[in-house]
């Protein structure tokens, strides 16, 4: 029996990874460019994805490779699950446990790679870390300046007072 | 600049995951932010409506249209009847939310609660949450069906029709009534009536259709024939659109003597009878009689009586005179030959755990094992395990 088939992916700084078709195809645009470009030796390259990304990325898809793929043409707005954003399962949380600025890179090699399942992990764990929340609390974390005049503040509070926490 | 660092969709994306509260959160944290989240104010804040549950899951159409549909589904009540944002219908759900919890401020409420005179004789109500309707018997006899927004009366039924202290069931649109001790009324919402989805044949007997202003006459007497021999495909009420808290008639179905208590719990309408000591379970929507079963055990007497039943999650709990007796496997959907079980009961007059009808089977072993056991052990004490289990389901 042949070994299951393989391909290979070149990051953008040119390291390549050799991974099984199967794990591979996670990423609905390998599969798409796969049914493209047809069954060839070259390496796929993600110009978009550099090495450390990339592998934390095949990590995720090698653990997932049998999982059952989402549906091709689910709207996202439409997940059933959104409401469970808490719901990440054990193995996907310690994944996720990464810095802020791998936590970024991996949601957009997700979004670009197009695997919905580590794209909503990625996205669902920024959510967690920003509930309840305080504005203040959000700039801390992510570095963000305070650019309002006070006055513009006050308005657009005024404005949201309605969904204050009573 | 980390999180804005990411494209828009993404962080749309990203709060489609959290509650409004934390959406405003982010708005009011830099200029850039504030200004993403305008822009994107309908998409985000129809995610938000979805997230906090305000509106089902509608596949794949814009947010815009959706929006629209959503207006047009309490349409009637005029509740949402200005609002052209998502951003707006959220704020109207948070307010509503804070009326009935009394943690209402300074806001202004965009809800009136009036209650009219005609209420103040009420026996019993359901609300019915699509049309915001009360739905009430009286002490003294009829049926009205009232606008909860402005308090105005939508329809009735006379008092000579519907009797004093009616026990009334509403679910699913279906409303259910007792006419004398032998038979039921079915009444359906019109709003269901119309609809292509939702629309049921139905088997009305002519005195219903006769007492009903928007049901077409019949001249046929009015004498009680079995609901069957009326003919449902011909019923044409005399309505062409629905009306908000209008009912139909959808059919009369002939009951057991003395079965005074029934629960409707969508589609099974279960109803007690305390000279039987059966239940009797109807898929309302068919208007058919599925199942008959009987509930009788050691501790019921003759006349005992039952006071009230309630059927849910595969539960039924009916009320006797001195026991109350919970039941698994009335309602049918388990398992439709097969008899209910008496999980447990507890006599009140005593106030101890009344003696079960039979064994349990051992398919369902693992919640039984302690009885088992002791049987095994050759003890024939009480069983304690029904106890425990009756107290985890109080």
């Amino acid at each position: 029996m042949s070994a299951a088939p393989q391909v290979t992916l070149e990051s953008s700084d040119g390291e390549k990874f050799k991974v099984d078709k199967e794990v591979a195809e996670r990423s609905v645009l390998i599969k798409n460019m796969i049914e493209d470009v047809g069954e060839s030796d070259n390496p796929i390259p993600l110009p978009n994805v550099n090495a450390s990304v990339l592998k934390k990325v095949l990590e995720y898809c090698e653990h997932h490779r049998g999982d059952p793929l989402p549906a091709a043409d689910a709207d996202p707005s439409n997940d059933d699950n959104r409401k469970r954003a808490t719901e990440i399962s054990d193995w996907d949380q310690k994944f996720i446990q990464v810095d802020q600025e791998m936590l970024f890179e991996i949601i957009l090699a997700a979004n670009y790679m197009d695997i919905k399942p580590l794209l909503d992990v990625g996205c669902k764990t920024v959510a967690n870390m920003i509930k309840g929340k305080t504005p203040e609390e959000i700039r801390k974390l992510f570095n963000i300046v305070n650019d309002f005049t006070p006055e513009e503040e006050a308005q657009i509070k005024k404005e949201n007072e309605w969904a204050e926490d009573r | 600049m980390p999180v804005t660092g990411l494209p828009a969709e993404l962080i749309i994306r990203i709060l489609s995951h959290t509650p409004i509260q934390t959406i405003i959160s982010l708005s009011l944290t830099s200029l850039a932010l504030h200004d993403l989240i305008t822009a994107n104010e309908n998409t985000i804040y129809h995610a938000a409506a979805k997230f906090h549950g305000f509106v089902q899951t509608p596949q794949g159409s814009p947010a815009s249209q959706a929006l629209e549909r959503e207006i047009r589904k309490c349409g009637m009540t005029g509740w949402l009847d200005d609002v052209r944002s998502w951003k707006e219908l959220c704020r109207r759900h948070f307010l509503l939310e804070y009326s009935w919890t009394e943690k209402l401020g300074d806001c202004d409420l965009p809800v009136k609660f009036l209650w009219p005179s005609t209420l103040s004789r009420v026996y019993q109500f359901a609300i019915d949450r699509l049309e915001h309707t009360a739905i009430c018997s009286s002490i003294s006899g009829g049926l009205i069906v009232a606008a909860i927004d402005t308090g105005e009366q939508l329809w009735q039924l006379p008092s000579d029709y519907v009797a004093r202290y009616a026990h009334i069931e509403h679910d699913h649109g279906f409303l259910i009534f007792p006419r004398g001790h032998d038979h039921l009324e079915v009444w359906r919402r019109s709003t269901d009536h119309f609809s292509p989805e939702s629309h049921l044949p139905s088997w009305p007997h002519p005195s219903q259709i006769a007492v009903s202003p928007y049901a077409a006459a019949t001249p046929e007497d009015d004498s009680l024939l079995p609901a069957e021999l009326s003919d449902g495909d011909n019923f044409k009420p005399k309505l062409s659109t629905p009306l908000r808290g209008v009912y139909l008639p959808f059919a009369l179905l002939p009951v057991p003597t003395r079965a005074r208590v029934f629960c409707l719990a969508h589609p099974y309408l279960v109803a007690a009878s305390e000279t039987t000591k059966r239940a009797y379970i109807w898929d309302v929507t068919h208007a058919t009689l599925i199942r008959m079963v009987d509930i009788s055990m050691p501790s019921l007497r003759i006349l005992d009586r039952t006071y009230s039943i309630d059927t849910r999650a595969g539960f039924s709990v009916i009320c006797w005179t001195r026991t109350l007796a919970v039941y698994q496997g009335i309602a049918a959907e388990e398992s439709p030959g097969s008899l209910p079980e008496v999980i447990f009961a507890m006599d009140w007059e005593h106030n101890q755990p009344a003696a079960l009808r039979r064994e349990p089977p051992r398919s369902s072993g693992v919640r039984f094992k302690d009885a088992e056991r002791s049987k095994a052990s050759g003890t024939t004490t009480e069983q304690p395990s029904y106890l425990q289990m009756g107290k985890t389901l109080w």
